[in-house]
């Protein structure tokens, strides 16, 4: 008897298998080739070395001289960093709303970088505890109480450093490489 | 060097300045001070190597640096635009101030930050920043002047208090705004506050040419009468100096005579930053090689009940008998021990170097105790 196929779409559209390719070619969402999926591969079998993170991708390490610039200095001597304003000034007495969560402002400017890419990370991991009984909410990559609780779990029982929150070491047990 | 800015990411239009404060788990943080919210609050919810993740209402914040440096627990302002926060109150420091101005009034030959002609109002943001800040905290507030702000600074001092009695301020300030029209403020929240006023020098024009203001001196004394009719908490700081060295013992009897209500007097090393660094030959005075007026000023109002206290000061440099009245002053984020520091008996009760401090022209007798 061959080996059981498995297609769980849902693992697919999580981008949950995308990093777990067993040549490292991460699989279209919805491909066909999902049909074909080696159970043997899946992440959820644990069997995974160390994977290589690349989202741990952005060390910046260029503030390692804090006297250059305005915020450290030392008047208060006998106690205290203090905190100098930057040079743009802000003269709202109230915050504008659009740096409030859940709002948007056309036109504002985006800043560089790939925080959204942690959603998928997110969503990766909440799949990987759904599918082992371990998350029951939605992948939605918000991690909230319930993901967090799951995650305290699954740390538990697999005798890791219980933080309720995403480490290099659950992704690494989950057999999910971030990038 | 601990890091106060730190580089962030955040996607999605954000703009401006906020106020927020990083937790490790908001439910519960919330069961002890309802005033955090997802709005002012972001959850830590990915710890990486060299970089962790926050929860922000519905959005992700990247935190990037060493995830050694305890930052959960800090109220931070974010900058979105520039993509960098400033550690505004740090949870695990015991040495946080907000600078309220740059601007000031003297110009003190040995200033550690000098002045600056500009002003940028960040009052309100402090004032959210005060509010989220952890129970029972000391935040310092200092300059600049900021008397300078006096209007802003008692409504900030007097809103906090409102919401946060647990907060203790601790003011630098040179002591030169204050008027009759101010006590009652003062006296409204003169249990919350420590003003941190210094005097350089027991003779009127020694302390004026330190300052390089005329009448300082006067006005000094004339602001630290109002002080004590207000019952406000003083605390006296002198920058030890080659010209002012000699004023020690008077500067002791003066406050034996005149300010014998203050909470303490500090004496204080210099910092080699600001005005300092390049007038170090000219003002640096070594304790280490002569420590007998400093010695003679402290034994005077130690004897006169006056709290005396040797601030900034390496323990290995004061003779043993006055070891125990020198304090670990020196900020965390600008703490340096050296390499004799290590093998040092005393290095836990020691205050070390500042960060700055000039290897080659330091201090003549140092060294493991």
């Amino acid at each position: 008897m061959g080996k059981r196929k498995f297609a769980i779409p849902s693992l697919a559209a999580a981008g949950f298998l995308s990093g777990n390719g067993a040549a490292g070619q991460p699989l279209p969402v919805l491909d066909s080739r999902i049909q074909n999926i080696d159970l043997e591969t899946l992440p959820l079998l644990g069997k995974q070395a160390a994977l290589t993170h690349t989202y741990n991708l952005a060390a910046h390490r260029s503030h390692s001289s804090h006297r250059s610039h305005g915020s450290h200095r030392s008047h208060r001597s006998s106690s205290s960093p203090s905190y100098s304003p930057p040079p743009s000034r802000n003269s709202n007495s109230t915050p504008p709303s659009s740096t409030l969560p859940g709002t948007s402002s056309a036109g504002a400017r985006n800043l560089p970088g790939n925080s959204s890419k942690f959603q998928k990370i997110a969503m990766q991991v909440q799949t990987a505890l759904y599918v082992q009984d371990y998350y029951t909410g939605a992948i939605d990559g918000i991690v909230g109480p319930e993901t967090r609780t799951a995650i305290s779990s699954y740390q538990r029982a697999n005798s890791m450093t219980i933080t309720g929150t995403i480490t290099a070491e659950l992704l690494d047990a989950l057999g999910i490489q971030a990038e | 060097m601990i890091p106060l800015r730190i580089r962030i990411d955040i996607e999605g239009p954000h703009r401006g300045k906020r106020v927020i404060k990083l937790v490790s788990d908001l439910a519960k943080e919330v069961l002890t001070s309802p005033s955090l919210t997802s709005g002012n609050c972001a959850e830590l919810v990915a710890t990486f190597p060299s970089e962790r993740v926050f929860k922000w209402g519905d959005h992700y914040i990247r935190i990037k640096g060493n995830a050694e440096d305890e930052i959960v627990g800090d109220v931070c302002l974010f900058n979105f635009e520039k993509g960098y926060a400033d550690r505004l109150i740090r949870g695990n420091s015991k040495h946080n101030t907000l600078v309220v101005t740059e601007q000031c009034d003297q110009l003190c030959i040995m200033c550690s930050q000098p002045p600056k002609k500009t002003h940028h109002d960040q009052f309100h943001e402090l004032y959210h920043a005060c509010l989220l800040a952890d129970s029972g905290k000391i935040i310092g507030i200092s300059g600049g002047e900021p008397t300078l702000y006096k209007e802003e600074l008692f409504s900030l001092i007097k809103d906090v208090n409102k919401q946060r009695p647990d907060l203790q301020f601790h003011i630098l300030t040179n002591a030169q705004h204050f008027s009759v029209d101010d006590l009652e403020y003062l006296k409204s929240f003169r249990g919350n506050v420590l003003w941190a006023v210094p005097l350089y020098a027991a003779h009127p024009v020694i302390h004026d040419t330190i300052v390089a203001k005329a009448g300082a001196y006067e006005r000094l004394l004339a602001s630290l009468s109002l002080l004590v009719q207000a019952g406000a908490q003083v605390e006296l700081r002198t920058v030890v100096m080659q010209q002012n060295i000699s004023e020690l013992p008077d500067i002791a009897k003066v406050i034996k005579t005149h300010l014998p209500f203050i909470q303490h007097w500090a004496i204080m090393q210099l910092e080699n930053i600001g005005f300092a660094r390049n007038r170090w030959s000219k003002t640096f005075f070594d304790h280490s090689i002569d420590f007998s007026g400093i010695a003679a000023a402290a034994a005077y109002t130690l004897a006169s009940g006056i709290e005396t206290r040797f601030f900034n000061f390496p323990l290995c440099t004061i003779p043993p008998a006055w070891r125990p009245y020198a304090e670990q002053t020196i900020s965390d984020w600008k703490q340096r021990f050296d390499t004799p520091c290590l093998n040092c008996s005393v290095q836990e009760q020691c205050g070390g170097f500042f960060e700055w401090h000039p290897s080659a022209r330091s201090y003549e007798a140092w060294g493991e105790i």
